[in-house]
């Protein structure tokens, strides 16, 4: 009987050690005791190296020591702290709030453009680091200072909690406007020189904190920023295209815009070969098209007129990714559709791959890009 | 009886070894060595330790109330059974202290950063000290029933994260060169070191005919597990980094690919379940290797209750991982010096020791019947 008895106790012994080894029962964790960081921003300090600033979910009410705030929280406060680096100022931080910072909810690291320019490689490096940051949080790039467009952002009419951070993530996916620039990608791609990160970039202007396309880097410097038409260039390349809305001019009148709505209807072929000692890229994609506005001079009910349609968007696309494929080879010689990848397929071994210098060569790369797109539905109105 | 083992029970315990072994980030050191051309490797040393498997489950036939101790009794007498139990009690001791150690530093910088390094290795010292106890029986019966979460939460790697899997991470097939994949990556062979259980599996089956079905479906069972785990670090990582991994220094290459399964936005960061689940693994492991521990000595010193050795042995690992303390030396040890005992203790010393032992057996068996005619 006592035998049994000792038995079921070390049992449930066993069982609560595991709970405690693994982190579930604790006292330190609980989530009054916690201040939820939503964002990050980082600007070039005057006296100190950064200037770190904090967004803080706090609640409504403005009365922050009852409730630490959930991340979801509809205010927020913002802390600006000069330092020498991120993990420092948070100490600082910690020094002055009445709780402890924990950035595990954060969803948006803010870098202003003057910083990235210098390099941001040993940022991302010390918050990669962090066992509490998400990998999946974003990395935004913005043209004034990060402390102006977290600002811009807790000022705006929106509710606002860190899920305004997602969406801007997943508006990406149904706008094409920007990309998903995650942290452990960028980690990823800023500790190899072969790999060129990006990240989202955000324009502030009139108040407002809008996506307006993607940030480039050569190793951990920020060098220039593309267009949203090149953003959807990039989610197209990349089949992270779910749909996105574009205004090509009429064929007929090209004072006159239409829009269409362009879905990818499968991945696309991307062909890599060496001529001349010097890459090849042909780039097939199969796209449908959703004219959206009422088309006016073309007759798209006939065979004729549809097609026309059809050729002009085709084309239309076509320059697009064209465009965005040459600045990003001949103006930046930057690889952020990761081509080599698609190149060593062609290899069975590294070293094979290495004699063909690709760092070298990628810059005189040539693209040849076919878009195979059929008009899906005209709308309710095809025409007036 | 009790401890005899059924075909279920052996398998569970050597997959649950090559599980701890994933979770304790052994596949890094494969993908440290042969970059993309990993697989191939793994296939290749796969198909040579198949030959060595062979060999052995037939020579087992002959032995079939011995293992590697036993057997090496035959050949040396009491000094090689010595010699050879003392090795192996080394082994299995560093194996233990590493697994402590590595699994104290990733929960320690995951979940107690503040905590005293004593008090959370005292939790789990105490933990292995009450289940190794209990003895072999309750770990064996332990063992059968988490295996099949720990193995679908090898799965769960794969396709929980194949949204952020790149299939194009897997190029060149054939790694650096085929030098390095071929030659040099002879090296990994290490990974296979459960084969290790192969020469002391025969006399604590409870159905003898059962050897060599065991030997092959565990063979195959930790094969795919391995291949699995490999192919999620190749195909989360770029290639460029699985060409240089030692150059990141990652915490725990398995554990971040885990960060990245998201079950919508509902549930993300899902690394704490997959801790809670994989301390099952490493406690399990653990305690396997002090009831090893305890076996050998046992077969060597034959105590009264060996029960009462697990206080020692317990004692023993803790003050090899205090002694360790530091994650250079946790790394320096898995990666130089167990790898090369596991080579030298799997496909070197136990293998030769077995072929003499059959060679031995053959020629006395030819003496007999040489007696036996005249």
């Amino acid at each position: 009987m006592r035998k049994k008895l000792l038995n079921k106790a070390i049992i449930l012994f066993s069982l609560l050690i595991i709970f405690l080894l693994t982190g579930y029962v604790s006292s330190e964790e609980n989530l009054e005791n916690y201040y939820y960081v939503m964002a990050i921003g980082v600007d070039k300090g005057t006296d100190t190296k950064i200037n770190l600033n904090i967004q803080i979910a706090s609640n409504s009410s403005g009365n922050q020591d009852s409730d630490g705030g959930s991340s979801q929280s509809n205010s927020s406060n913002i802390y600006s702290i000069p330092c020498n680096s991120i993990d420092s100022g948070i100490s600082i931080l910690n020094n002055y709030l009445s709780k402890k910072i924990n950035v595990s909810h954060c969803s948006a690291i803010i870098f202003s453009e003057e910083i990235a320019r210098l390099g941001i490689k040993e940022y991302i490096n010390s918050l990669g680091n962090n066992p509490e940051i998400r990998p999946t949080c974003n990395i935004i790039i913005s043209n004034t200072t990060s402390l102006d467009a977290l600002e811009k952002i807790s000022n705006s009419t929106e509710n606002f909690s860190s899920r305004f951070y997602e969406f801007l993530k997943s508006s990406a996916k149904y706008t094409g406007y920007s990309i998903i620039p995650e942290l452990s990608e960028f980690f990823y791609c800023l500790n190899f020189s072969e790999n060129s990160a990006i990240a989202t970039y955000a324009n502030v202007s009139d108040e407002i904190l809008q996506n307006t396309g993607i940030a480039i880097f050569q190793k951990d410097k920020y060098l220039g920023n593309l267009t949203v038409l090149d953003s959807i260039a990039y989610s197209l390349i990349t089949d992270r295209l779910e749909s996105a809305t574009i205004s090509i001019p009429s064929p007929n009148d090209s004072t006159k815009l239409i829009d269409v709505l362009i879905k990818q209807t499968k991945k696309p072929e991307i062909d890599c070969s060496l001529i001349n000692s010097y890459p090849f890229i042909n780039l097939k994609f199969s796209l449908e098209y959703h004219v959206l506005s009422s088309t006016y001079e073309i007759d798209t009910d006939s065979p004729s007129g549809n097609s026309l349609l059809e050729n002009s968007i085709n084309t239309y696309i076509q320059e697009i990714v064209s465009n965005f494929l040459y600045q990003i080879s001949h103006k930046y010689n930057v690889d952020i559709c990761n081509f080599k990848n698609k190149f060593i397929k062609n290899y069975l071994t590294l070293d094979e791959f290495e004699k063909i210098h690709w760092n070298e060569i990628y810059k005189d790369s040539y693209f040849e890009v076919e878009t195979n797109g059929k008009i899906e539905s005209l709308g309710i109105f095809s025409q007036e | 009886m009790k401890n005899k083992l059924t075909v279920f029970e052996a398998i569970s315990i050597i997959t649950i070894i090559t599980i701890s072994q994933i979770v304790l980030d052994f596949p890094e050191y494969l993908v440290d060595l042969t970059g993309t051309g990993t697989l191939i490797n793994l296939i290749f040393l796969a198909v040579i330790s198949l030959i060595f498997c062979f060999i052995i489950s037939n020579i087992f036939k002959n032995f079939s109330n011995h293992d590697i101790i036993d057997i090496s009794e035959i050949i040396g007498g009491k000094i090689l059974k010595f010699i050879i139990s003392v090795i192996f009690i080394i082994f299995l001791f560093l194996l233990a202290i590493s697994g402590v150690s590595n699994f104290l530093f990733l929960i320690r910088n995951i979940f107690f950063q503040n905590t005293n390094k004593l008090f959370v290795l005292s939790i789990f010292m105490v933990t292995l000290l009450f289940s190794a106890t209990k003895g072999f029986y309750s770990l064996k019966k332990l063992d059968t029933v988490i295996i099949g979460i720990l193995g679908l939460s090898i799965f769960a790697l794969f396709f929980g994260d194949n949204g952020n899997f790149n299939s194009n991470n897997l190029v060149p097939v054939f790694g650096y060169n085929y030098e390095t994949t071929f030659k040099t990556g002879l090296l990994n062979i290490f990974i296979f070191n459960f084969m290790l259980i192969y020469f002391f599996l025969m006399p604590n089956l409870s159905k003898k005919n059962d050897y060599k079905k065991i030997v092959f479906s565990s063979f195959g069972i930790n094969l795919a597990l391995l291949l699995i785990s490999v192919t999620s670090i190749l195909l989360y990582y770029p290639t460029s980094i699985t060409h240089s991994l030692t150059n990141i220094n990652t915490m725990n290459t398995i554990l971040l690919v885990t960060r990245r399964i998201q079950i919508s936005s509902f549930l993300s960061q899902t690394d704490s379940i997959f801790i809670f689940i994989w301390s099952f693994a490493i406690l399990s492991y653990i305690c396997f290797l002090i009831n090893s521990i305890i076996y050998i000595l046992n077969k060597l010193f034959n105590f009264k209750n060996k029960s009462k050795l697990s206080f020692p042995v317990v004692l023993a690992i803790l003050i090899g991982v205090l002694l360790i303390d530091r994650i250079i030396n946790i790394e320096f040890l898995e990666n130089i010096v167990l790898k090369y005992f596991s080579i030298f203790l799997t496909f070197g010393i136990s293998f030769i020791i077995l072929i003499l032992g059959y060679f031995k057996n053959k020629k006395k068996g030819l003496n007999n019947a040489k007696k036996a005619v005249k």
